[in-house]
């Protein structure tokens, strides 16, 4: 009886000093690891920062320009070209409408009013929009 | 007691009894002995027990979940970044390198001289040696070297040379800031504009300081000033634009302008601030606040007819008409055709005192609220006279920045409220004073809006944006005489005027006129068109939707009878 308390209890003393020696380790462990991960951190967050500075470097607007300008074929926007869904006529006309192959209503190049004399000019416009017909003629209520 | 004595009663042993009861006794004795151990050890065995469930199992639910840190670091800049109102960044610190030598250390001063020559070639000779022999602990040879630079020395491997780690302010847009944002000297102290303004709040960097300053806005307007400044062949230029609603300023511009990194090889004319610091005697300009005040003060009706017919004569002075009409004038007649004689005479009607009042309250009599450091108080006359109140109606004998006359413009504006001028980002609109009724400023925006469709302005047209301004040339004051022709030519528009949402501002100082101008350098001709221009480009940024020109509300909201007087006048 005596021994095997004895036996137990020394067992547990070696367990629990192995095991707090051991938990005592991992911290140290675990300490030093969380030190690197925040030199880390900050190491990171400064190259961050000069890429962030660098970033807004690149986005400079005259840099921007001196790109557009060199690779592509855009221009200031005008005010003419810009318009709103409002400015189209309500009861829209056949012709300025058309559904593209991915059924999406587009605006059709505006025919102008036929006038005497035009009216060749005006079939040409129709014959362009046959293979896609226009909402009025394939009766989609758009 | 005797030493023997003692030890038998340490042991608790007693010689005086018989042998047994002595064993008996000593049994007895080691049993408490061992009892009372015990006991001590089970209590405190117990409180370890009671402190690791206490530990591990009681108080688990009031800990965190998430261990924190004491030592968490974060990135310190030695000066907080500082941002534009789209949070694109416009100063920053970046880490550099600084070379210093312990002069002490160093063995042959000559020799490493030549050396470190062969790597940073635009160093001193001499200067380099004299400080490699100083025998001193610490001498700065080089800031902030390149990394690229930083290498090469140190494979030079030079006994006594160090790097120093340092933070340098680095502006990523170079010039396109430089009057707002100013610049630091080289230990990172802010020197001017809003890195002096706002030098404590940077250094105890709270976060990036956000200003209400827009890069888009701000190249546009840059670009399309200087361009203007090239063309017309001015020494220098300004340019501004505002939000009448909050006063926030989103572009600020001064020609010639200078890298902030290198201000120190700046000419002192390229540092001045011509927008906060530089005090002009605006022109005609001044006639939108003379007639707000007119119509606000109810001396003038929209009706109101003026004698324009010939020059009036004050004392000594006479004022004239640039191109007069030497006819009776309405007061949008008088605005529009730019008439100095019809101003003084509205001005006449209402008085110095009552000028004096309403541009005090439009903030043209004192120095400009600004966060900058650099700003120009006005030049105001003393004793204010009969003639300042007739001349200042028409801009001049009152020298003011041309943030002032934004801000009044932005007053005039938005509907006779005015906020103070600011460069940092607002929530919303700030509690402003009201200076103008509404009314007031709504037959203000009609006469501005007169200007570019009837009158000098008509350059500034931009279809669907609805320009409403003022020209304003006036001739420049050089030692106490106005120069004929030297000038400086302001245009400053609100848009769109039927609902307006920015100011903006374009000063010419001394343009010349070209053979497109056939020779005029009158802000019509010279300034009107570089605000037309920034207003295109900067109208789509700051998402104003160009309005159809026919619509009837606008036209219905902007209309005005130029003629109307003139029928009067017929019948007079």
């Amino acid at each position: 009886m005596t021994r095997a308390v004895t036996i137990i209890g020394l067992l547990m003393t070696i367990l629990i000093g192995a095991g707090t020696y051991w938990v005592s380790h991992e911290v140290e462990r675990l300490e030093k690891r969380y030190g690197e991960i925040q030199s880390d951190i900050l190491a990171e967050q400064e190259s961050i920062h000069v890429l962030e500075a660098e970033w807004s470097y690149l986005n400079n607007p005259e840099r921007i320009e001196r790109l557009s300008k060199e690779y592509l074929s855009l221009a200031q926007i005008e005010v003419l070209q810009m318009a709103s869904i409002d400015d189209l006529p309500s009861d829209s006309d056949m012709h300025q409408y058309r559904i593209n192959k991915f059924g999406e209503a587009v605006a059709f190049m505006p025919t102008p009013r036929a006038r005497p004399g035009e009216r060749a000019y005006a079939e040409a416009a129709e014959s362009m929009i046959i293979d896609a017909p226009s909402v009025a003629e394939t009766g989609g209520v758009q | 007691m005797s030493l023997t004595r003692f030890s038998y009663w340490l042991r608790g042993d007693r010689p005086e009894l018989g042998p047994d009861q002595r064993e008996r006794l000593a049994l007895e004795t080691a049993r408490n002995r061992i009892f009372i151990t015990g006991a001590m050890f089970i209590i405190g065995f117990c409180w370890i027990t009671y402190g690791l469930v206490d530990a591990s199992i009681l108080r688990q639910g009031a800990e965190p979940a998430l261990a924190s840190g004491t030592d968490t670091r974060e990135l310190k800049t030695e000066r907080a970044d500082i941002i534009d109102r789209n949070g694109m960044l416009l100063a920053t610190d970046l880490p550099t390198n600084s070379l210093y030598a312990d002069a002490r250390v160093v063995k042959d001063p000559v020799e490493s001289a030549d050396q470190l020559l062969t790597v940073l070639p635009d160093l001193d000779r001499d200067t380099l040696i004299r400080h490699l022999s100083s025998q001193k602990a610490f001498v700065w040879l080089r800031r902030n070297l390149t990394p690229e630079q930083q290498y090469e020395v140190n494979s030079l491997g030079i006994p006594g040379l160090n790097f120093q780690r340092e933070e340098r302010r680095v502006y990523p847009h170079g010039r396109l800031f430089s009057h707002v944002l100013g610049f630091t000297d080289i230990d990172n102290n802010g020197i001017a504009g809003a890195e002096r303004e706002f030098d404590n709040e940077l250094r105890i960097n709270n976060g990036p300081l956000q200003l209400s300053l827009d890069t888009r806005v701000q190249f546009a307007l840059e670009e399309e000033v200087e361009k203007a400044m090239e063309t017309y062949d001015a020494v220098g230029a300004t340019g501004l634009v505002m939000d009448v609603y909050t006063g926030e300023v989103l572009g600020m511009t001064s020609l010639p302008n200078f890298d902030p990194h290198r201000p120190g090889q700046a000419p002192a004319d390229a540092r001045f601030n011509r927008s906060t610091l530089g005090v002009y005697e605006m022109g005609s300009v001044f006639k939108l606040f003379n007639t707000a005040i007119a119509l606000e003060t109810g001396t003038s009706t929209m009706n109101s007819v003026y004698d324009a017919t010939e020059p009036l004569r004050v004392a000594r002075f006479a004022i004239r008409d640039y191109r007069g009409e030497n006819r009776w004038l309405t007061v949008p007649e008088i605005i529009v055709h730019s008439s100095n004689i019809g101003s003084a005479r509205m001005a006449m009607a209402f008085g110095g005192e009552t000028q004096q009042r309403y541009l005090r309250k439009l903030g043209m009599l004192d120095k400009p609220e600004i966060e900058l450091p650099e700003v120009g108080g006005p030049l105001v006359p003393s004793p204010w006279r009969e003639i300042n109140t007739m001349t200042i109606s028409f801009g001049h004998g009152l020298a003011v920045t041309p943030l002032q006359v934004v801000n009044g413009i932005s007053t005039v504006v938005n509907g006779g409220i005015r906020r103070p001028s600011t460069i940092l980002k607002q929530d919303g609109a700030p509690a402003g004073e009201r200076v103008f009724s509404q009314k007031t400023s709504d037959q203000l925006r009609r006469l501005m809006r007169l200007v570019v469709t009837e009158g000098s302005g008509k350059k500034a047209e931009v279809a669907g944006y609805f320009l409403g301004g003022k020209t304003g040339t006036s001739e420049k004051l050089v030692n106490g005489r106005y120069v004929k022709n030297a000038r400086m030519s302001t245009f400053v528009a609100a848009f769109p005027m039927q609902d307006p949402k920015y100011v903006v501002l374009v000063t010419l100082d001394e343009p010349k006129g070209t053979k497109e101008t056939y020779g005029f350098a009158t802000a019509g001709w010279v300034s009107a068109p570089a605000v037309g221009k920034v207003v295109t480009r900067i109208a789509p940024l700051l998402g104003i939707e160009p309005a159809n020109a026919k619509a009837p509300e606008i036209e219905q909201a902007l209309h005005i009878d130029l003629r109307k007087g003139e029928r009067k006048l017929a019948s007079f």
